[in-house]
């Protein structure tokens, strides 16, 4: 069937306003007059839970740049939006609550790089470019005062180039070519003390 | 404990009334319009046969759904059927509103040429085109048009595809639109045990799991391009939007919004101000229904 606009119109006899959903009594904005309903903006992040060697997914309610909530993402293959008691709590790693229910920034959560040097009682804090050159430079000067080239294995002298000076810790939370790097990273320096935070 | 549709309803009046404001407005209309349609139900000849027979091989159905491709459905509908079930709800609108019943009178008019100048059977596009004509000719207003055609195709999509779109293989499926009918969600819910989103055809009812953090209608999945809104006192009822696409649809927090089996579509009816909210901020329905008027946002586009 054609249908078309020229063909109703001659049904339409009587004239009247359009009926709407406010004619049978349901106003859609109910505050009242004048009124808006307030409304509250929040994103959803994912991100990694940082407690253990897991690795659950986690999503991330942000509201006005504050953490306000953190739940199992149901999606991960590995938590299926469950999570501990722990990781249930994550938010509170970057907020807290005052006695008034206000959000506040979490006054231990660390947000420098601290220092304590060899023999000292406190700490202190310092920027990153001095953070990294300084962990570059003990690497380096360990390796170069610790290095062995050679061992005896069974009689046999031969080459081994390791030094059992320094450890190296991968992570769980990184992607398996991420890890795949580390391990060649630490290899290529000596590093035959290679862990992971897994514990499965 | 298998609930029919109209426990379902009656289960969720007394829910809406606690949970929305404003509710008790809606619910007289909404009462009379859902005994329409569950009387029609109960009293129309050969109502097996309003929509046509669906059925499809399950191995087809099995690759066509993991290789992305929705099920697309489009089974015809008795005209007959689909004209008495819109002037039962017709009636109910003046039961209401007697004021209203020159528009309805007019409406009924329109439905009745439709019936006679049809095929015995229409397509969902052909209701479609009706629809548009009805708002053309200014009898309903865009909200009323829409409540009404929804409500109409709905119920006789659910009640002849119930058991078609619970044989489906939905956990294969990771599209936006419908698996079975391939329309575009209005709203969903977040399952209780364990957040997924959960979308649900506003049309054949079928549900099926889609990725919390990404858009049913551009498939973004850029998280700062995203995001929801609710209103301040009551946070069950989510408005998600993806800034990207400009679209919204909603969705209903069952973990706040306590009790199983809820019954989605009068929870949508009942935050229709959250459409109106949506629209306002900015925001167009993804599933292409229009619950807001043009006087309520002046600034709408045709």
């Amino acid at each position: 069937m054609e249908l078309t606009r020229r063909s109703f119109l001659k049904l339409a006899g009587v004239t009247a306003a359009a009926a709407s959903l406010t004619g049978v009594g349901y106003r859609k904005a109910q505050a009242g007059p004048g009124e808006r309903l307030r409304i509250r903006y929040t994103q959803e992040f994912h991100t990694i839970c940082t407690f253990c060697g897991v690795g659950c997914g986690i999503i991330c309610n942000v509201r006005d740049g504050v953490i306000v909530n953190a739940e199992g993402d149901p999606d991960h293959p590995i938590n299926e939006g469950t999570l501990c008691s722990k990781g249930s709590s994550i938010s509170n790693v970057s907020y807290i609550f005052d006695d008034k229910g206000k959000p506040v920034p979490n006054p231990k959560r660390l947000t420098n790089v601290l220092y304590r040097a060899p023999g000292s009682d406190r700490y202190e804090v310092k920027d990153w470019d001095w953070a990294l050159e300084t962990i570059a430079k003990r690497i380096k000067d360990t390796r170069d005062r610790t290095l062995e080239e050679t061992a005896v294995v069974d009689g046999r002298e031969v080459t081994v180039n390791r030094t059992n000076a320094m450890g190296w810790l991968g992570s769980a939370f990184c992607t398996g070519e991420e890890n795949y790097l580390f391990h060649k990273m630490a290899r290529a320096m000596g590093i035959i003390n290679i862990d992971h935070c897994a514990r499965l | 404990m298998k609930y029919s549709k109209q426990e379902l309803y009656q289960g969720e009046i007394s829910r809406c009334r606690r949970l929305y404001r404003g509710f008790e407005n809606l619910e007289p209309f909404l009462s009379n319009t859902f005994q329409a349609v569950f009387l029609f139900f109960e009293t129309v000849e050969d109502r097996e046969g309003i929509l046509e027979k669906v059925s499809f091989d399950r191995n087809k159905a099995r690759s066509r759904l993991k290789n992305g491709e929705s099920m697309e459905i489009n089974p015809t509908i008795q005209t007959k059927a689909l004209v008495q079930i819109l002037n039962e709800l017709g009636h109910a609108v003046i039961r209401i509103s007697p004021e209203l019943k020159a528009s309805i009178k007019n409406f009924q008019n329109i439905l009745g040429n439709f019936q006679e100048k049809s095929k015995e059977r229409v397509t969902r596009e052909e209701v479609w085109k009706l629809k548009d004509l009805v708002l053309a000719e200014g009898v309903l207003a865009r909200d009323m048009a829409t409540f009404l055609f929804t409500l109409a195709l709905s119920a006789i999509y659910r009640f002849n595809l119930e058991a078609v779109s619970k044989g489906l293989r939905t956990d294969l499926w990771e599209g936006g639109n419908c698996a079975l009918c391939g329309e575009k969600p209005h709203f969903g819910l977040l399952r209780s045990e364990d957040g997924a989103k959960v979308l649900e055809c506003w049309l054949c009812s079928t549900q099926w799991v889609h990725t919390r953090i990404k858009c049913p209608f551009c498939s973004n999945t850029e998280q700062e391009k995203m995001g929801f809104f609710t209103v301040e006192d009551n946070d069950g009822c989510r408005v998600q939007f993806c800034k990207k696409c400009g679209c919204y649809y909603k969705l209903f927090d069952t973990r706040k919004i306590a009790g199983e089996n809820i019954f989605l579509p009068v929870h949508n009816l009942a935050t229709l101000s959250y459409d109106l909210l949506a629209r306002e901020e900015g925001f167009k329905a993804g599933s292409g229904l229009e619950w807001v008027n043009k006087g309520e946002k002046p600034e709408l586009d045709d």
